[in-house]
């Protein structure tokens, strides 16, 4: 079964009024999105800002329902599924996001925030923080320490931590490696393509930077303005791009 | 130390003093306040009555130092049930959204429209005056205040990454709230509270002054400003002690608030 | 002609700048490159006296013959606009909100020049052209929120250019803008620098839009300049092993699958970079360099051949 079908997943925003008697304008944020993702594939969601990536990010990790469309992890189709149905299925698809600094409680442990995907669903295993803390290159006993404590690359560990220790099926990477330095850039980017194959981990990468997503995704799908620009291997786009925005994006990534 | 503003600093002096003094007030007063002595009434100072006597004879020094125990007890009692009912409906309405976060917070509102005296009054026509009538009046008043901090602090951690991450990992809606939400939202609702505080006794002595709060024999500042009134030629201080008092203490929970909300605020924005 | 000589920005005993010197010319294109905390932006302010009150410079910085180390905030104010300017990293942060744009652009115009606001209203037009904002009379009657991130970039730049400095300095000018708006706000910068021969000083962690805009480039690394050179040069034969880490740590779009379905990975620079105040003593890479010798964590490296460190080039 394909672990991740998206399917003509459309959502919009119907934006204030600009005066009592005009119709509310509607900004279409996706348009007719479609894609796969089989186990252990890595698909890079690529756009500007505006493309409406994080939007169908958002909608992949069932936090907003399509307006049309469905999302289907492992078959089931997020937006109808029963919220304790919804609850039981979440360690199987898991986030990390851009801001290293804003995505860990503060005030927590960072060994209660990875832990925290295990308490969701009454497990809570200090063996199992102890194994990913160590998966991700950082050590078991740094489970003691506060965010503050460490740099934005650490803490970005942290965080892959915490989402790959119900060992998820998928992982939803927005922006993981954008507020990161070039040198921490590519070691977080080694990680996951270890984790990848470590856990047999399908990747949806999500990020505005072309060579970021080409040097670890097999496919792309290329956003503008919410509609589907381009989707392909990566091979192909980036060798043979068929769309002028697409060989925009690669020029402005310097890799022409 | 150094790095403490002044203003938290004198705030925290000032409540300590009347806080303090209201605690002793329960196991220790120079006299009983209640003892009336007539023929030495309108003492001035003197070393056996510190600040003199009232109209009746009783020591003021003693009153003041029981009515401290008063305000102090209803402030924090009013402000406790208020803030507790209050936080709870933001942090509710935060969580939920949609169609309950308008009604609750347009219940909120109704509380707001209800002016706090005329409500007290209200309530002192129905139930007869009392200490009981204060608590409830002004606690009644504190929890449109503090719903909207609450909701409004909340809504802004709800947009925070860890906390979609925690929405990730699949924590329900009352989790989130009991771990990520409350314990961020703690600094500006204890801001908000320690200013209520100031307000609550001054709310208090108002009630008092026009009878409707604490009566006799439990002393009040409202209460002996009241009666002091008529007393202004004959002895003004009887009317500026209590009056003296009243502004030390909201001045200093003004001040402690003052000072909270200058620690918590840059340090927040420091610490990113 | 404007020179920093051995300049040297501290706090207390950390370094956020060490004993930097180079010099800029008319025209001159140069990009400053390094990670953060490597101390281009703390460069940059130095170089428009605006380090923070804790900073204490020391060395030596020549606008023009002036020697601006240790003056005054008057002598600073006299220099800034019309010798140097800068253009900073956060278009919105930089003006005023409650403001249109065209009286957050002419006002300045009116105070620094005695101008009345109708030559204050034409100048600003005239450098929203040359800054190629389109539609530039509606642009002034407008608030900042109402146009996009690029525009409001071109806004910063033409107020910077209002007073027609010698330098132009730009921190991470494009950081927060879209690929493709970052690539045409580059490509002004450049032009710009050209057209009016005025220096320009480009500092960015971004390596593609400094190799676009400039001539020269300077790596920076915990306060140091490790490596310079010719932007063309550098980018393709660097020579401090920093600056090979670093390029080399670039992700590839073009990742083969190697035997067995595994991916290549990046090569990286191992560790991370220290704080300030751990930063060793002598050679700043020291810890984390791959050709590290006993000398090289106590003592400083001499400039040779554009770059600094212990063990030239042929015997790595």
């Amino acid at each position: 079964m394909t672990l991740l079908t998206v399917e003509n997943v459309t959502r919009r925003y119907r934006m204030p009024r600009q005066a009592l008697l005009t119709p509310p304008t509607v900004l279409t944020a996706v348009d007719a999105a479609t894609f796969t993702l089989e186990r252990g594939e890595t698909l890079g969601l690529v756009g500007e800002s505006g493309s409406g990536k994080s939007t169908l990010a958002r909608m992949v990790m069932a936090f907003e329902k399509p307006d049309e469309g469905r999302v289907l992890f492992e078959g089931e189709d997020l937006a109808i599924l029963p919220a304790a149905d919804l609850r039981a299925l979440r360690p199987h698809f898991q986030l990390v996001f851009q801001d290293p600094y804003g995505s860990l409680n503060p005030r927590r442990t960072v060994g209660w925030s990875i832990a925290e995907p295990l308490r969701a669903t009454d497990q809570d295993d200090r063996a199992l923080v102890a194994q990913a803390l160590e998966q991700v290159g950082l050590r078991s006993a740094d489970a003691s320490k506060y965010p503050h404590e460490f740099s934005g690359g650490q803490r970005q560990r942290v965080a892959i931590a915490r989402a790959i220790v119900t060992r998820p099926s998928l992982l939803v990477a927005d922006e993981a490696v954008s507020a990161l330095d070039m040198s921490v850039q590519a070691q977080i980017l080694n990680l996951l393509m270890d984790l990848q194959e470590e856990l047999g981990l399908a990747i949806l990468f999500i990020s505005h930077d072309l060579s970021v997503v080409g040097s670890i995704c097999d496919s792309i799908l290329i956003m503008e303005y919410g509609r589907t620009v381009e989707y392909g291997s990566t091979n192909q786009i980036m060798n043979a791009p068929k769309q002028a925005y697409t060989r925009s994006l690669i020029t402005a990534a310097g890799l022409i | 130390m150094k790095r403490l503003p002044v203003n938290f600093l004198i705030g925290t002096a000032f409540v300590g003093l009347v806080v303090g003094v209201a605690a002793l007030s329960l196991i220790w007063t120079p006299h009983d306040h209640t003892l009336l002595n007539i023929r030495s009434k309108f003492a001035p100072a003197s070393p056996e009555h510190w600040l003199g006597t009232d109209q009746l004879g009783r020591d003021v020094f003693s009153q003041l130092m029981t009515a401290a125990r008063n305000s102090v007890v209803v402030a924090l009692t009013a402000v406790f049930i208020g803030g507790g009912i209050g936080v709870s409906l933001g942090l509710l309405a935060a969580a939920i959204g949609g169609l309950v976060e308008d009604f609750v917070m347009r219940l909120a509102d109704i509380s707001f429209a209800f002016p706090t005296l005329l409500f007290a009054i209200m309530l002192a026509a129905v139930f007869g005056p009392s200490l009981t009538v204060a608590v409830v009046a002004i606690a009644f008043i504190n929890i449109p205040v503090f719903a909207r901090v609450a909701r409004a602090s909340a809504n802004q951690i709800w947009t925070r990454e860890y906390v979609y991450a925690a929405r990730a990992a699949g924590m329900g809606r009352f989790a989130i709230t009991r771990d990520h939400v409350l314990p961020n939202i703690a600094a500006p609702v204890i801001v908000q509270a320690t200013i209520e505080f100031a307000i609550a006794i001054l709310a208090e002595a108002a009630l008092s002054y026009l009878g409707l709060g604490a009566q006799p024999p439990a002393p009040s500042w409202g209460r002996m400003l009241s009666e002091a009134q008529t007393l202004m030629y004959l002895a003004p201080q009887l009317a500026i002690y209590p009056g003296l008092c009243i502004v030390l203490a909201v001045l200093g929970f003004s001040l402690l608030g003052d000072g909270l909300r200058d620690i918590t605020d840059p340090r927040l924005a420091r610490e990113r | 002609m404007i020179g920093a000589y051995n300049l040297t920005v501290a706090f207390g005993a950390a370094q956020a700048l060490r004993d930097v010197s180079f010099e800029v010319h008319p025209g001159d294109r140069i990009g400053v490159v390094g990670e953060s905390g490597c101390g281009k932006t703390m460069l940059g302010l130095a170089m428009i006296g605006m380090t923070p009150d804790a900073a204490k410079v020391s060395g030596s910085l020549l606008l023009n013959g002036t020697e601006m180390v240790g003056a005054s905030e008057n002598s600073w104010q006299d220099q800034r606009a019309r010798r140097v300017a800068m253009v900073f990293q956060e278009p919105m942060a930089a003006l005023n909100p409650i403001k249109r744009i065209g009286d957050s652009v002419m006002e300045p115009l009116m105070v620094h020049f005695g101008l009345s606001r109708k030559q204050a209203r034409k100048r600003a037009l005239a450098l929203f052209e040359e800054v190629a904002i389109p539609d530039p009379e509606a642009r002034l009657k407008q608030f900042p929120h109402e146009v996009s991130g690029g525009q409001r970039q071109r806004v910063l730049i033409a107020l910077a250019l209002s007073c027609d400095p010698e330098l132009l300095i730009a921190d991470e000018p494009t950081t927060a803008l879209d690929a493709n708006v970052a690539l045409r706000i580059t490509d002004l910068l450049a032009r710009l620098a050209r057209d009016r021969t005025m220096a320009l000083l480009f500092i960015s962690h971004d390596l593609a839009a400094v190799a676009r805009a400039t001539q020269d480039m300077l790596v920076i690394y915990g306060g140091d300049i490790v490596e310079r050179g010719s932007t063309a040069d550098v980018l393709s034969q660097p020579k401090h092993p920093y600056t090979q880490g670093l390029l080399a740590a670039r992700p590839s779009p073009w990742n083969v699958r190697e035997i067995g379905g595994r991916r290549k990975r990046l090569p990286t620079i191992p560790g991370s970079v220290p704080s300030l105040a751990n930063l060793p003593t002598g050679c700043r890479f020291a810890g984390r360099c791959p050709f590290e010798i006993s000398r090289c964590a106590a003592q400083k490296p001499v400039e040779r051949e554009g770059t600094i460190c212990h063990l030239p080039e042929a015997e790595r």
